[in-house]
């Protein structure tokens, strides 16, 4: 304690910092954004690499066109179960054999499932790639489908469609998919019933028919070189040979005719988590960058519109956002706050007051439309502090058609985007549209107050079914 | 022997040094993007917060972000506009906060971090404390309460701590005394925890060390010491007996946790510790997860974990029951699988195989420009050197299987820990 006063008495005085107005930039350092470099496998694969030698890792991905939209009407849950199967056991490997030799190697193989499509991936340290490769050729090619490992994984996925009915949050979205799309596409998720339909012949099936070379597309990044990679991939990949059936994917959704809410009741529920949703339009469409950075203003930022009013200024919620999202039906515009009980119909009013405002009294403006633009292009290069983001925008491309300089060209079509573009593409997407709200609350709290608001009052249960008024 | 899967180890280069004013720096270059992150600690934690004022140590952190003298605005809103990524967390033990800016906006980093770490109570006032009160008390709703199982790790620390230890009541506190935290208090806290010299500041990525040195001087330098707070400091007792607590909530099935009082962070037993866990239930092919999911049906999941802290650690192994079974058969089988580790000690292959994904987890933690940012800050702050990351790994290599059948005997006996139930509510409302 004294040595430190003592220190600082005698420590000549820093050259004080001017405090009077905010700092300017240094000089800006160059950065070349990276690219993939691309390639064919003799069965017609795209490989794309990219190369990042900073960490000794090498990740692989195999990513596929099938998702759970090609679930059968009362088989949810096929595809997921039939992907997540697949490194269970296979080859010569069961269960154990395939954990320790993976741990052996220091490495991983996992699959992963969604609506859209699904995916293989690896990583490893250069000197196992190969060995890693293996295994995960074994996982694609040959996996059991074993009875033991289907009766653990259905057991789990049936509790787990039990324990989503428990989570406001799950219950949110899922009722939100079911407004939207009532039994299709993404409305169509697992039940108790169709995951106790799913055979092992079904499972067996569903890889036999939906995994195949011409629907599936290999991403390299890390520690490798297209020239290192590509033999390791001909070797294990090349000769794979499938046919899959034709798949049909899902479409646009009628959009609603009006704005309506839906309430689940949650008896006790500490908060009401509010969400809304509507899809507007599709990110081929040359407004959908200037609709996201509307978006970052009005919903999409910290320091937002919508956070900034029911964080900052009125404490109803820890954060309150929205987004702009894309998947196979179109672009998705939602946001989401979970707020006090007994501010849920202020927290609802304030929300949809500024969404409102946005066509009427508070035109989206220069100076937030700039920062909003910044905050995305200024940030950009950190994304690519590893090879993941570019990797995942390749496999995106593929998945959604989307251009091929979807990345390459994206801070040029941002520096397009100005106050003009973004409230002319909020005006076409949002502008005073109906679109749809879920309250997942304590009915009991709440729901007196909800008529207030105006809105079309619906009930639906956790399950997302309609209940009689 | 090592296996094919063992890494070299990393290596983070920096350098270390304190200004006049006793705050620490430590500058590391990484200049793989044009990205630079500024991560400042500050060493005070909920473990330093007074009867009666729970959960101030993280209300107070928000009170960081509503603007200081000469930034008096959000502190999001100069930052957001230039590409920056701003957070701060606080835990038991200290409280950190980091941006990350585009590497040209670091003298704005600098300035701000600067700025509210001396000038941050000329613009604080009622209104403000009143507002994020609210704010926190939602994080509260929506992080604990209203989650299924969000209330668990509230409930594990309040029974494996006595009252008077710090570590008794969760980061996040009560309701009541977030409600009733004073400016007074904020204004006490920022005097006797928010100084110079109890941080240490660390710039990690794409910058000129000349120039950051100039700028730490400049912004930093003149922020006066003031008498340097003793850390909260106390002997965690040993738990005598084994303590069972139930709870009924709005959960969909039975969930245990089986908890232990284990070694400090960052000391050789807590790298054994985490082995254990690893070896335990780390992938399809481990005992518990054999015995308790796979062969048996009897839980959905389990695992095992060591949560490190700097006074004492927690070792907790948590299971959730499968439809039609109760988390005391839980409770029976996970005793089952570490009896059979008591007597028999760990086979040399699995505590190979849980080396080699320990090591390569080396490699998860320095991958990003933040992540090696807040671990330079975390190996100084409990060793003293942020160079410390040889030495981390070295804990793992240099456990061995006698070593681990020791350390499950001393710190995993049957009789002497927590066990938590939280159990569906039997009549939902």
């Amino acid at each position: 304690m004294k040595r430190l006063a003592l220190l600082s008495l005698l420590a000549l005085p820093a050259l004080a910092a001017d405090r009077s107005q905010l700092p300017a930039p240094l000089a800006q350092p160059a950065f070349n954004l990276p690219t993939p470099s691309t390639a064919r496998l003799s069965n017609g694969m795209t490989v794309k690499v990219v190369e990042d030698h900073e960490l000794p890792f090498v990740w692989v991905t195999l990513a596929f066109q099938a998702g759970s939209f090609t679930d059968p009407a009362g088989k949810e849950g096929l595809s997921d179960a039939a992907i997540d199967l697949m490194n269970d056991a296979a080859g010569n490997y069961d269960g154990v054999q395939i954990a320790q030799a993976l741990k052996r190697l220091g490495a991983s193989v996992n699959t992963s499932a969604d609506a859209d499509g699904a995916s293989l991936s690896m990583r490893a340290l250069g000197r196992n790639v190969d060995a890693t490769l293996s295994i995960m050729e074994a996982v694609l090619k040959t996996p059991h489908y074993d009875a033991q490992d289907w009766k653990v994984l259905q057991s789990q996925m049936l509790a787990n469609v039990t324990g989503r009915k428990s989570d406001p949050n799950s219950v949110a979205y899922d009722v939100m998919q079911s407004v939207l799309f009532g039994q299709d596409y993404k409305a169509r998720r697992p039940s108790e019933a169709s995951l106790q339909a799913i055979t092992l012949d079904d499972l067996k099936n569903w890889h036999k028919t939906h995994l195949a070379p011409s629907q599936s597309i290999l991403l390299v990044g890390g520690d490798t070189t297209q020239a290192e990679i590509l033999p390791l991939l001909e070797k294990h990949f090349g000769n794979w040979a499938n046919e899959a059936v034709a798949l049909n994917k899902p479409t646009f959704p009628a959009p609603p005719s009006q704005t309506t809410l839906t309430l689940v009741d949650r008896p006790g529920a500490a908060q009401s988590v509010i969400l809304a949703g509507r899809y507007t339009g599709q990110p081929t469409e040359a407004d959908h960058l200037s609709f996201s950075v509307a978006n970052l203003a009005i919903g999409g930022l910290f320091t937002s519109r919508v956070n900034m009013n029911l964080r900052e200024k009125n404490g109803y919620t820890y954060g309150a956002r929205s987004s702009v999202s894309y998947d196979l039906a179109g672009t998705f515009w939602s946001a989401s706050a979970p707020v006090a009980s007994d501010k849920t119909v202020p927290a609802l009013k304030e929300l949809l007051a500024e969404l409102a405002n946005v066509t009427g009294t508070h035109p989206l403006d220069a100076e937030e439309i700039n920062n909003a633009r910044a905050s995305v292009s200024a940030s950009y290069p950190l994304r690519f502090e590893s090879p993941d983001y570019l990797l995942s925008q390749q496999s995106l491309i593929w998945r959604y058609g989307l251009p091929e300089d979807w990345v390459s060209g994206y801070l040029n079509r941002l520096a397009q985007v100005d106050a003009n573009t973004a409230q002319a593409a909020w005006n076409k997407r949002m502008g005073g549209l109906p679109f749809n709200l879920v309250i997942v609350g304590d009915a009991s709290r709440i729901s007196g107050d909800l008529v207030s608001t105006g809105l079309p009052i619906l009930r639906r249960d956790s399950d997302g079914h309609l209940l009689n008024p | 022997m090592a296996l094919a899967g063992a890494p070299d180890a990393p290596t983070i280069p920096f350098e270390k040094y304190t200004l006049p004013n006793g705050l620490q720096v430590i500058l590391s270059p990484d200049d793989s993007v044009p990205y630079v992150w500024v991560n400042v600690w500050y060493y005070v934690g909920s473990r330093d917060e007074v009867s009666g004022r729970t959960g101030f140590a993280h209300l107070y952190e928000h009170m960081m972000f509503q603007g200081s003298a000469h930034a008096n605005d959000d502190y999001f809103q100069p930052l957001q506009r230039i590409g920056g990524q701003v957070n701060g967390t606080t835990n038991l033990d200290r409280t950190n906060f980091f941006e990350g800016v585009p590497s040209q906006w670091l003298p704005l980093a600098l300035f701000m971090e600067s700025d509210r770490m001396g000038w941050l109570l000329p613009a604080m006032d009622q209104e403000k404390l009143d507002n994020q009160k609210q704010v926190v008390r939602n994080e509260r709703r929506q992080r604990y309460e209203n989650r299924p199982y969000g209330n668990a790790w509230i409930y594990l620390l309040d029974a494996m701590y006595p009252p008077e230890h710090p570590y008794h009541h969760a980061t996040i506190g009560l309701h009541q005394d977030i409600d009733a935290a004073t400016l007074t208090d904020v204004q006490d806290f920022f005097k006797k925890w928010y100084l110079p010299n109890n941080a240490s500041l660390v710039i990690c990525g794409n910058f000129d060390t000349t120039e950051a040195k100039k700028l730490v001087e400049s912004y930093f330098g003149e922020i006066p010491a003031a008498p340097e707070p003793a850390p909260t400091k106390v002997k965690t007792p040993k738990l005598t007996e084994e303590t069972v607590v139930r709870y009924q909530e709005n959960v969909p099935f039975p969930k245990v946790w089986v908890s232990w009082h284990s070694p400090a962070s960052l000391s050789r037993d807590d790298a054994g510790m985490d082995l254990l866990a690893a070896i335990l239930s780390n992938g399809e092919d481990t005992p518990l997860y054999r015995e308790l999911v796979y062969n048996t049906g009897l839980a959905q999941d389990v695992s095992a974990y060591q949560s490190s802290a700097e006074l004492s650690s927690m070792f907790t192994i948590e299971a959730t029951a499968s439809p039609g079974h109760t988390g005391d058969e839980l409770v029976t089988a996970i005793d089952n699988v570490l009896a059979h580790y008591r007597q028999s000690g760990v086979s040399t292959d699995e505590l190979d195989m849980a080396r080699t994904a320990y090591e390569v987890q080396f490699y998860d933690a320095i991958a990003t420009i933040q992540g090696k940012a807040n671990l330079l800050n975390n190996y100084n702050r409990i060793t003293g050197d942020p160079g410390f990351i040889a030495q981390d790994m070295a804990r793992y290599s240099s456990i061995t299987t006698k070593y681990l059948k020791k350390l499950i005997k001393k710190y995993l006996p049957e009789d002497r820990r927590v066990v938590l139930h939280i159990d569906p509510a039997s009549e939902a409302k």
